[in-house]
């Protein structure tokens, strides 16, 4: 008991360590720049036709599945306002964190765990390179940036979605839609859609990169960390929506 | 940074390397002078490779002290061993090349990275080329790692472990999972490396032939040949010295005499099959 407690706390030592490391590395040289904009490519672009699916496919069942509750009290055409509401506070951001944690933390770890293991890491220290400057730092602040961008288009995407149900198949107008989402929106509920995949960006930035860089055994061990990496990133976004939401409802 | 010629090259003082309950390395001391050739043999697990990884900082011993060029590295933080790194060579086991870089990128890279090169990018392409020619691999600069096989990986490793002109060089079993042949060549261009300028050299293998080869063989500038010495007095044999690591422990340490000599039942068994 005491060696499982220990290997835990170890671990989370590591990753608070990684973690200190990788913020101090923003402001400290050299810069790698050219990896930066590469992982906002990979992250950022790459991730986009998967998160406008979601978005919009999202906003659509809320559309319907809302649309059908209202009508109990009548109110169908808030539609607008809840699937804005919904999308912009909590769905957005958590699909959209959830997708790219599903896409960017699995390929972070396993790029950096086939790294570990075929002895680049090493290798790059042996030659005067900070593993965690050159290759946590970039992803970190590629995923920082890209993924509020993210959460914004696939809100947007999303109420797009929900319009496209209510004026096709609910035969709301799209004036009633379009006023009752953008009144329903106030400057808290765009702040904490904001914050929230700003904040996720640390956990699956982190996570992936710390599992990569952990990562022992050979292929095994890579799809080893792959698999947590994933599963402990995905877990986290639950666990910090949860506080954030906490936080703003008080 | 303080520098004597005059202390080892390598130096370790009972260091002990563990990992959890486990001793990879086990008080383990010696010494390489400048010019010495070191050839570690182990089976594999015995602890080579975390030798040379503490060697380099890459690892923090447990216990003990590592000196590198008369400077206690033991605990340096990692921007302190750049500057250490700097006059270290290294091939890694796996090779460990950059699969997204091209061979010329991977080669030039410790010219780019480590601190006091200030290459223009003429002259990494210059240096990158002429290391790459000693390997006879200058044909190779635009292609990248994964269109290599096993051994032209092998020797563009040494390429970049030679490229920095390091006094000091460490090869982790150059010619694991190679065929004889390749074996050789590998072999051949470290004691050719180590020839021609005169670099501190230390090698872990799990292969006797090998430690042999780099005992007996020297490369003669004026021929460009590989040319065998025997055991004979002042030859390479007298600078070459060996070491047996079993489980993390030192089982042995002395000339290739020495070694043939030994009546140890581990080192009888280790040498005679080899040999």
């Amino acid at each position: 008991m005491t060696e499982f407690l220990k290997v835990r706390v170890a671990a989370v030592q590591d990753f608070y360590l990684l973690a200190g490391r990788a913020l101090l590395n923003v402001v400290r040289k050299p810069h790698y720049a050219n990896d930066v904009f590469m992982q906002m490519d990979i992250i950022g672009v790459g991730s986009l036709p998967i998160v406008i699916m979601v978005g919009f496919f999202s906003g659509a069942v809320m559309a319907m599945q809302m649309a059908k509750a209202l009508a109990q009290y009548g109110a169908v055409g808030q539609t607008g306002q809840l699937v804005t509401l919904t999308l912009v506070r909590e769905l957005g951001p958590a699909l959209t964190s959830l997708m790219v944690a599903g896409r960017n933390a699995s390929g972070m770890a396993s790029e950096l765990g086939s790294m570990k293991v075929t002895e680049q890491i090493d290798a790059m220290r042996a030659l005067g390179t900070d593993p965690i400057q050159k290759l946590v730092t970039p992803r970190l602040i590629a995923t920082c940036a890209t993924l509020p961008l993210l959460t914004i288009i696939a809100d947007f995407v999303g109420i797009f979605g929900g319009w496209v149900i209510s004026f096709f198949v609910l035969n709301l107008a799209s004036t009633q839609y379009w006023n009752t989402a953008w009144q329903a929106l106030d400057y808290a509920d765009v702040a904490q859609g904001l914050i929230k995949p700003f904040v996720f960006a640390f956990a699956i930035a982190l996570t992936g990169c710390y599992f990569g860089l952990n990562a022992t055994g050979g292929t095994q061990g890579v799809g080893r960390a792959t698999t947590q990496a994933v599963v402990v990133s995905s877990v986290l976004i639950f666990f910090l929506t949860f506080f954030i939401t906490r936080i703003f409802v008080s | 940074m303080s520098d004597d010629q005059s202390q080892p090259v390598l130096r370790f003082e009972r260091v002990t390397v563990r990992f959890d309950e486990y001793k990879a390395l086990d008080e383990v001391s010696f010494a390489v002078e400048a010019g010495e050739s070191l050839v570690i043999f182990g089976a594999a697990g015995g602890g080579k490779t975390v030798l040379l990884k503490t060697a380099l900082g890459l690892l923090r011993p447990d216990g003990g002290r590592v000196y590198v060029f008369g400077q206690d590295i033991t605990d340096l933080r990692e921007q302190e061993l750049f500057g250490i790194r700097r006059d270290i060579g290294v091939l890694f086991q796996e090779g460990g090349l950059f699969d997204s870089l091209t061979i010329e990128e991977n080669v030039s890279y410790p010219l780019e990275n480590l601190a006091g090169f200030d290459c223009t990018p003429e002259e990494m392409h210059q240096r990158a080329e002429e290391a790459l020619r000693f390997v006879e691999l200058e044909h190779t600069l635009e292609k990248f790692p994964s269109e290599l096989s096993g051994g032209m990986r092998r020797r563009v490793g040494i390429a970049r472990a030679v490229v920095t002109e390091p006094r000091l060089v460490l090869y982790d079993s150059p010619t694991a999972g190679l065929d004889p042949i390749t074996a050789y060549t590998i072999i051949a261009l470290v004691a050719k490396q180590r020839d021609l300028k005169n670099t501190t050299t230390v090698m872990a293998t799990h292969r006797y032939q090998d430690g042999h080869f780099l005992a007996t063989s020297r490369y003669n500038r004026e021929t460009g040949q590989i040319e065998q010495l025997g055991e004979r007095e002042g030859g390479n044999g007298a600078r070459t010295t060996f070491m047996v690591l079993h489980e993390g422990r030192l089982a042995f340490q002395g000339t290739l005499a020495e070694l043939k000599a030994s009546a140890d039942p581990y080192l009888t068994k280790f040498v005679k099959r080899e040999d």
